[in-house]
């Protein structure tokens, strides 16, 4: 009984920026606002954020522009390429505002956080959300909305609710069990965080089709007949809390960098040149984390989607002997790998690096003492050009990464860094 | 900070970033120009006005 008061008490919003990337973009273009604006993919490729009118006209999240070039054109939709270097700094504007609201705070995703606001705010916790939305908005510009539940899965729904309803304000609590099960009913599966597009699909043939069903299912048969991940999801959508906030996030065990082409790159050494340039990116963002990893994999591929032509995929991986975060060391193993795979005669639409067995660098590693006293140099060398590219982007590239960089696809639409470039600072008319 | 009357703001009209001064003269919220040769602008409802923020420093090269 003690226990289920504790629990009672226990709240948890979900900060959820609205359209994140689109709304970046109106801040500083307040002319767009009302008008129908979508930010695409890396490369321009696919539609990642789009305001409201562009989801009013049916455009589907990541669609390939291509795809939908007759609407763009016939309602005037404003496109801009991903300005990562704005996001990145709004972004960290508005978790700092939210700092400001709670004692305990998880960076969930560039555009997301969960506050702990237990004991935080016992009467009204309508008004402090809304407070925080609008000190939010005030301080950065940036709309958003606020789910409040016990559990982390039922903040997710809240918010989703929150941004699904305007009626709600913005801001949903969901401790009340009447309005939760209200919700409940009217929340299809596919939207409880943490069941993906399988699990769906099985729970819809057990005739599970709503939030609410699944939140009435016995837990042992569902971690019987699922895993222990849907078990939890089913025992948070009954207010008992499973997932705890993670104030500091982990560490990325896996990293990632690889890019299509916008034209096909045919030879070695234009691959190579890639392959370096998206090496050194991934390398930055392990030192980033203060982490070395033991294995690289590379991959290629051609065009899936052209059946013309002819295929070929293949990805290879090699163990390190010591690992390492050092950009030269990565580039060049990787390029050797990149020798074994390649094949002349084929028409590449991608590549990429994965970078894995990351480990924190100051873990004691298989160490090889004869190479001790270089690996010193080496952290040096890199934390000095980390450095240097923090305060001067691309201001130092490694003698293996690409200087031609034909390969690079033009970004078409790219928006000023207003906020980290004295020469892109927005201008307002002193008359 | 909040945009109250008396305080320099930043604002977008009609969707142009500009700045001016917050006055209220009677009931009507004014935008006012400290240049003179400029007018100053009455706030009507048709108008789109968003205030994006107070001037609190102002950086001068002499």
């Amino acid at each position: 009984m003690l226990q289920q008061e504790q629990q009672s008490q226990r709240l948890i919003a979900l900060v959820d920026c609205n359209n994140f990337y689109v709304s970046c973009e109106r801040v500083f273009r307040p002319d767009l606002n009302h008008k129908p604006v979508a930010v695409l993919s890396n490369n321009d490729g696919c539609i990642v954020s789009r305001s409201q009118e562009v989801k009013d006209l049916g455009i589907k999240m990541a669609v390939p522009v291509h795809q939908v070039q007759h609407l763009i054109k016939r309602h005037k939709v404003h496109l801009f390429s991903s300005n990562y270097t704005l996001y990145a700094d709004m972004s960290s504007r508005v978790m700092q505002c939210l700092e400001s609201y709670t004692p305990k705070l998880e960076v969930y995703s560039i555009d997301e956080s969960f506050l702990d606001l237990t004991g935080v705010c016992r009467n009204d916790s309508i008004a402090y959300g809304q407070q925080i939305k609008q000190t939010v908005f005030r301080t950065t510009g940036i709309p958003v909305c606020v789910g409040i539940a016990p559990t982390k899965t039922l903040a997710k729904l809240a918010n989703y609710a929150a941004k699904k309803w305007h009626k709600t304000g913005g801001v949903l609590d969901l401790s009340d069990s009447i309005r939760r099960d209200k919700l409940l009913h009217l929340v299809p599966i596919n939207e409880v965080w943490g069941i993906g597009r399988q699990t769906t699909k099985r729970l819809q043939l057990m005739g599970i089709n709503t939030a609410y069903d699944l939140a009435n299912q016995p837990v042992e048969s569902i971690q019987a007949q699922f895993n222990i991940v849907v078990a939890r999801t089913v025992m948070e959508l009954n207010g008992i809390r499973c997932l705890s906030l993670d104030d500091i996030p982990a560490d990325k065990q896996q990293i990632v960098c690889s890019r299509s082409f916008k034209r096909r790159l045919t030879t070695y050494k234009e691959l190579a040149e890639a392959l370096a340039s998206f090496c050194s990116r991934a390398a930055e963002k392990l030192r980033k984390q203060g982490s070395v990893a033991g294995s690289i994999t590379v991959s290629i591929k051609t065009n899936p989607h052209n059946p013309d032509e002819p295929q070929y995929q293949r990805s290879i991986n090699m163990q390190l002997q010591q690992a390492s975060s050092d950009t030269r060391q990565i580039v060049s193993i990787a390029k050797r790998l990149l020798k074994d795979i390649f094949k002349r005669g084929y028409r590449y639409q991608k590549c990429g690096v994965q970078l894995g067995h990351i480990h924190a660098a100051s873990l004691p590693d298989q160490i090889d003492i004869f190479a001790a006293n270089e690996q010193n140099n080496s952290t040096e060398l890199m934390n000095t050009i980390d450095k240097i590219n923090n305060r001067f982007p691309k201001g130092i590239t490694l003698s293996a990464t690409s200087i031609n960089t034909g390969w690079q696809v033009p970004v078409e639409y790219l928006s000023q860094r207003y906020t980290t470039d004295w020469n892109e600072l927005a201008v307002a008319q002193c008359c | 900070m909040s945009a109250v009357v008396g305080k320099v703001v930043i604002c977008a009209l009609n969707g142009e970033l500009t700045v001016k001064r917050l006055k209220s003269i009677g009931k009507e919220i004014v935008l006012g120009a400290e240049n003179p040769t400029y007018q100053d602008i009455t706030v009507q409802e048709e108008v789109d006005l968003v205030i994006w923020g107070v001037v609190t420093n102002v950086i001068h090269s002499l």
